[in-house]
């Protein structure tokens, strides 16, 4: 026992401020959300019901149309938020340092913005009416008028399309400074063989990244599993015919406004379960031990 | 020459995306510049008609936006502070070192960060209640400290910084808190100016947990002071707005502060090819 | 987890719920007095007292109505009654607050001693215990609005003030109404068929491109389901009844409207603040909206009351005369300091009582009391007495349908009867399948408030 603490202290030292945190805050409350969702809890206190509220869920049309939204959402999403911030981090790596801090800048201000903010102003463009900007600009090409958060076939479409069509400044902020930080020898020694920029960019940069690229899928999709602020805003709330419901939201009004616990607690846990296995998914396939 | 005109295109699309990601900032600007009749105005406009400051002195004078902004700036200073040390310690940790438990502490990290706010509230407000840090900014602070984004960040990071150099101080009798200290800490600096950068917006932008811990209105960071100028029966958009743009402001000075620390290409010496 | 900056995330009565921050567990009375002061009711406290008032959107120096209102209230207060001193507590609008507010009375049993809330909020801290009923003569309980009473009694017992009701109506353009050719209604009464004829016409696009609209409403009522006499449940509140034939076919009447394309196009997600927006740009001619936007208009110097808007009620169908409404409450928390809680039912008494108004139109500079229609008789005169547009409103109350009262009726409510509306708005449903569908998910919720 010593003799391993010996050898693994320092270890626990360098966990231990974090962990002992996050054990209090987070995992302490979470367990009692684990117990809440086998619970018929309301405000004022509940009994155990084991899965019982897995079952509502699973016959709960509205929970479902939230979780197909939801798994829709995230991966259109993630999927361009994570293409567009490597593309634009690499575009700007070679172009100078003073053109490289403007750049950075530039897609990392929007993000002072609050996210009600810009959900505000995506309301604004895809408003159906004339005023709409995306109906006006599609209006100079001869298309339109759509009806987008006005429908609830389009109402989605706009929400994804608001979430594409931004720059993920985070995540270009993140690539470069990782890119930043690779070796320099990789490039001359692929210099030296005559290797063109792309396929540097493919056979060093891209591999090179894996950890970053990672880190930001799961991240990106824990923030879009968890997308609220964007949906409520845009169209005020789920949307037309609850086109636009999402988990994060259902679980909000289910718990805070029907006073259901029990049953908000078991969306969490659905939740929560997705997302782990979508982390392991995405650990096992981005897996790298590079060492360089 | 020749270069400039091969990146031409590579400018005009960024500048375009740019331009495009920067529409709510501007927007935001413009609003709060707006004399207060045309705040409303539907549909909104794109250029100006006139400029007024009217909303920036309304706010100055009759609320406490500085206290707010105070407020604000400690919660959020002292938070992202100790995310720089806690989590880079951790960081390193988990990336570098093997330990007992090790796997089962990450594993137990990434998953809660999917766990939703609504969901550890309550809990979360009993345990400060238990430990008598309502209202409190201790009370505000402790929570921030325990969210776990920044662990798996440098744990990524430092994940891809090469091993040989620890190694080499070690060899030569550097303790582990100097390896942690001189080596790690100095090659973590891009991702340590990332992680301050981001953990400085989440907390500069807290809202529900302030709003349920905090009692006294004099403590209230700037986005629970902000939503408290929404009205019951009128909301004054342009105050409002002002208001979220005087909040920017810092966050955006924090951004050029850190932002010089992603070194072109930190040099990495003694490192295999 | 993000702020809530300008958007009103509820719908308008759910918003007015009172503020909510946590205060310490007041420490215990002695049964003997805890009795003889609930039992005295309304005497006053004779040693010096100190409450805590719980008051939404209340920020210290701010001009908001709330903190403008709740610290002339205070200082009326405290020239009848110099013993009781009244803190207020402050915090934001939106659902956080509600949330804050359930935490503080719900689970930490402690909280404030008086506070604002509203209809289904009131029920669901009366189902908890937490609130103390009002001891109220038989005088008083004649002089409260009967609907308002009966929302805010929870099995058999009055266990809340009514502050205010507040009826939705519609505001009309004239300017638009001129330009159209259409006549306004003659002292505010119409039909059904005669606002869906003024809307037709009143929607049209001028020279320049601009669109107006002929009607519109924000995504926050069922007003149209009320016109040919339906009504979400019987008289008991027993069974759901939003199904019935009548309740039907004023959807139908909904749906026309939506048909004839006299809605903008976004008329399924506007808010309330845009629809208040786009009838102040002059794109709406006939909203459909509570008292509240009165103040809006009247702020405004491009809006002048009989010259370029004026008020209207619902308009009139198979049924009587009708119109959506909202109550809200002051309540009294339930708690062992009697002497805390007499002065808190007597504060709660003055805050919806007839002297208030009174009092604050005295004070320099005056202060309009009541944002919305009082919920008593004796002092809802003062209301009409701000604005002839008020004294319109002041008339609403007699015929206003005041929001289901059920404890379970924002669930009924947000997750079923708004999908169902929004489907046969769209033409996705037919009004009657749309209402037929919720009928079984809203009577167990019904049944469930009834347990």
């Amino acid at each position: 026992m010593t003799a391993a603490l010996r050898r693994h202290g320092w270890s626990y030292l360098f966990v231990l401020p974090t962990f002992s945190l996050f054990v209090l805050f987070t995992l302490l409350p979470v367990a009692q959300g684990l117990v809440l969702a086998l619970q018929d809890a309301r405000v004022t206190g509940g009994t155990f019901i084991g899965l019982a509220n897995f079952g509502t869920l699973a016959d709960d049309p509205a929970f479902r149309q939230a979780l197909g939204n939801t798994v829709l959402y995230a991966t259109v999403v993630v999927a361009a938020q994570v293409t567009l911030a490597l593309v634009v981090a690499s575009l700007i790596q070679p172009l100078g340092a003073r053109s490289r801090v403007f750049y950075r800048a530039l897609f990392y201000l929007p993000l002072v913005n609050s996210a009600i903010l810009v959900a505000m102003v995506w309301r604004w463009i895809f408003n159906p009416n004339p005023f709409g900007l995306a109906n006006a600009a599609l209006g100079t090409l001869g298309l339109g008028p759509f009806l987008w958060i006005g429908s609830s076939d389009q109402a989605l479409l706009a929400v994804i399309l608001s979430a594409v069509l931004t720059i993920p400044g985070g995540g270009v902020v993140l690539y470069s400074a990782a890119i930043g930080s690779l070796p320099r020898e990789l490039y001359e020694a692929a210099d030296l063989e005559g290797a063109g920029p792309f396929a540097k960019w493919r056979h060093i940069t891209v591999p090179l990244l894996r950890p970053t690229t990672l880190y930001l899928v799961v991240v990106y999709t824990i923030l879009a599993f968890q997308v609220f602020e964007r949906v409520y805003i845009m169209t005020n709330g789920g949307g037309p015919n609850n086109a636009t419901i999402t988990i994060v939201q259902l679980i909000y009004s289910t718990a805070f406004q029907f006073g259901r616990y029990g049953l908000a607690s078991a969306m969490a846990v659905v939740l929560f379960v997705m997302a782990i296995v979508v982390a392991i998914a995405q650990f096992r396939s981005l897996r790298t031990d590079v060492e360089y | 020459m020749s270069s400039i005109r091969r990146r031409l295109p590579v400018h005009v699309l960024l500048l375009v995306a740019g331009a495009l990601s920067l529409f709510p900032l501007y927007w935001l600007f413009l609003t709060s510049l707006s004399p207060t009749q045309y705040v409303v105005r539907v549909p909104p406009e794109v250029v100006p008609r006139e400029l007024s400051v009217g909303n920036y002195q309304r706010l100055f004078e009759t609320t406490p936006i500085v206290r707010w902004l105070v407020n604000t700036v400690v919660i959020a200073g002292v938070i992202t502070a100790f995310h720089l040390l806690f989590d880079s310690m951790a960081g390193y940790a988990f990336a570098k070192r093997r330990f007992p438990g090790k796997d089962v502490m990450f594993w137990l990290i990434v998953s809660t960060l999917t766990v939703p706010a609504q969901v550890t509230l309550i809990p979360v407000f009993f345990i400060l209640r238990a430990l008598g840090l309502l209202d409190t900014y201790p009370g505000v602070i402790l929570p921030g400290l325990a969210d776990v984004f920044g662990v798996f960040l440098m744990k990524q990071f430092i994940q891809t910084l090469p091993t040989e150099l620890e190694h080499a101080a070690r060899v030569d009798g550097a303790s582990e808190w100097q390896v942690y200290r001189h080596i790690i800490v100095p090659l973590s600096r891009p991702a340590l100016a990332v992680l301050a950068i981001f953990t400085f917006q989440r907390y500069w932008n807290a809202f529900i947990f302030p709003l349920v811990i905090l009692r006294d209105p004099a403590k209230y960071p700037v986005q629970v002071g902000l939503a408290t100028l929404q009205g019951e029966f009128n909301t004054d958009y342009g105050m409002l707005m002002t208001g979220a743009a005087v909040a920017a402001l810092p966050m955006i000075a924090v951004f050029f502060a850190f932002q010089r620390q992603f070194v072109e290409g930190i040099r990495i010496g003694g490192v295999k090819g | 987890m993000e702020r809530d900056v300008t958007i009103s995330r509820r719908r308008f009565l759910q918003a007015m719920a009172a503020v909510g921050v946590v205060v310490a567990c007041a420490p215990a009375g002695t049964p003997g007095t805890s009795a003889a002061a609930s039992a005295s009711g309304t005497a006053a406290a004779a040693k010096p007292v100190s409450i805590e008032w719980w008051r939404r959107n209340y920020t210290p120096g701010s001009q908001s109505a709330e903190t403008i209102t709740s610290d002339a209230a205070v200082k009326a207060w405290k020239e009848r009654y110099p013993n009781v001193t009244i803190t207020i507590q402050g915090g934001p609008f939106g659902p956080e607050t509600d949330q804050k507010f359930d935490i503080a009375i719900l689970q930490q049993k402690a909280g404030p001693d008086v506070f604002h809330t509203t209809g289904g909020d009131v029920l669901k801290y009366a189902a908890a215990g937490q609130l103390s009923e009002p001891p109220l003569t038989d005088a008083e309980r004649r002089d409260f609005n009967p609907s308002a009473l009966q929302a805010t009694t929870y099995k058999g017992k009055v266990v809340a003030y009514p502050l205010w009701i507040v009826p939705w109506f519609e505001y009309i353009n004239l300017d638009l109404f001129k330009e159209a050719g259409v006549t306004p209604p003659k002292d505010g009464n119409w039909t059904y068929d005669e606002l869906f004829a003024a809307a037709k016409k009143l929607t049209f696009k001028r020279a320049n491109g601009k669109q107006v609209y002929g009607f519109a409403h924000a995504n926050d009522e069922f007003a149209f389901l009320l016109i040919d006499g339906g009504r979400p449940y019987d008289k008991d509140v027993k069974t759901w009844t939003f199904n019935s034939p009548d309740a039907v076919s004023g959807l139908e009447k909904w749906v026309a409207l939506a048909q004839a394309k006299v809605m903008p196009p976004d008329f399924l997600t506007l808010n309330p603040n845009d629809s208040q927006a786009r009838f102040l740009s002059g794109d709406i001619a006939i909203l459909q909206r509570p008292s509240a936007m009165i103040n809006v208009l009247n702020a405004d110097k491009n809006w002048e009351f009989g010259k370029n808007w004026d008020i209207a009620n619902f308009p009139k169908a198979k049924g009587d005369q009708t119109a959506w409404g909202g109550v809200g409450f002051i309540a009294v928390r339930e708690q062992q300091d009697a002497d805390r809680k007499a002065a808190a039912h007597q504060f709660a008494k003055y805050l919806t009582g007839p002297d208030i108004g009174p009092d604050l139109k005295k004070q320099t500079p005056p202060v309009e009391y009541w944002l919305a229609p009082a919920g008593r008789t004796s002092a809802a005169g003062i209301y009409g007495d701000y604005h002839p547009a008020k004294a319109k409103v002041a008339k609403m109350g007699a015929f206003t349908y005041v929001l289901p009262n059920v404890s379970t009726w924002s669930e009924i409510d947000q997750k079923y009867m708004r999908p169902a509306r929004d489907a046969a708005l769209e033409g996705k449903k037919t009004p009657k399948q749309a209402l037929d569908e919720v009928t079984s998910a809203a009577q167990r919720l019904l049944d469930e408030a009834n347990k």
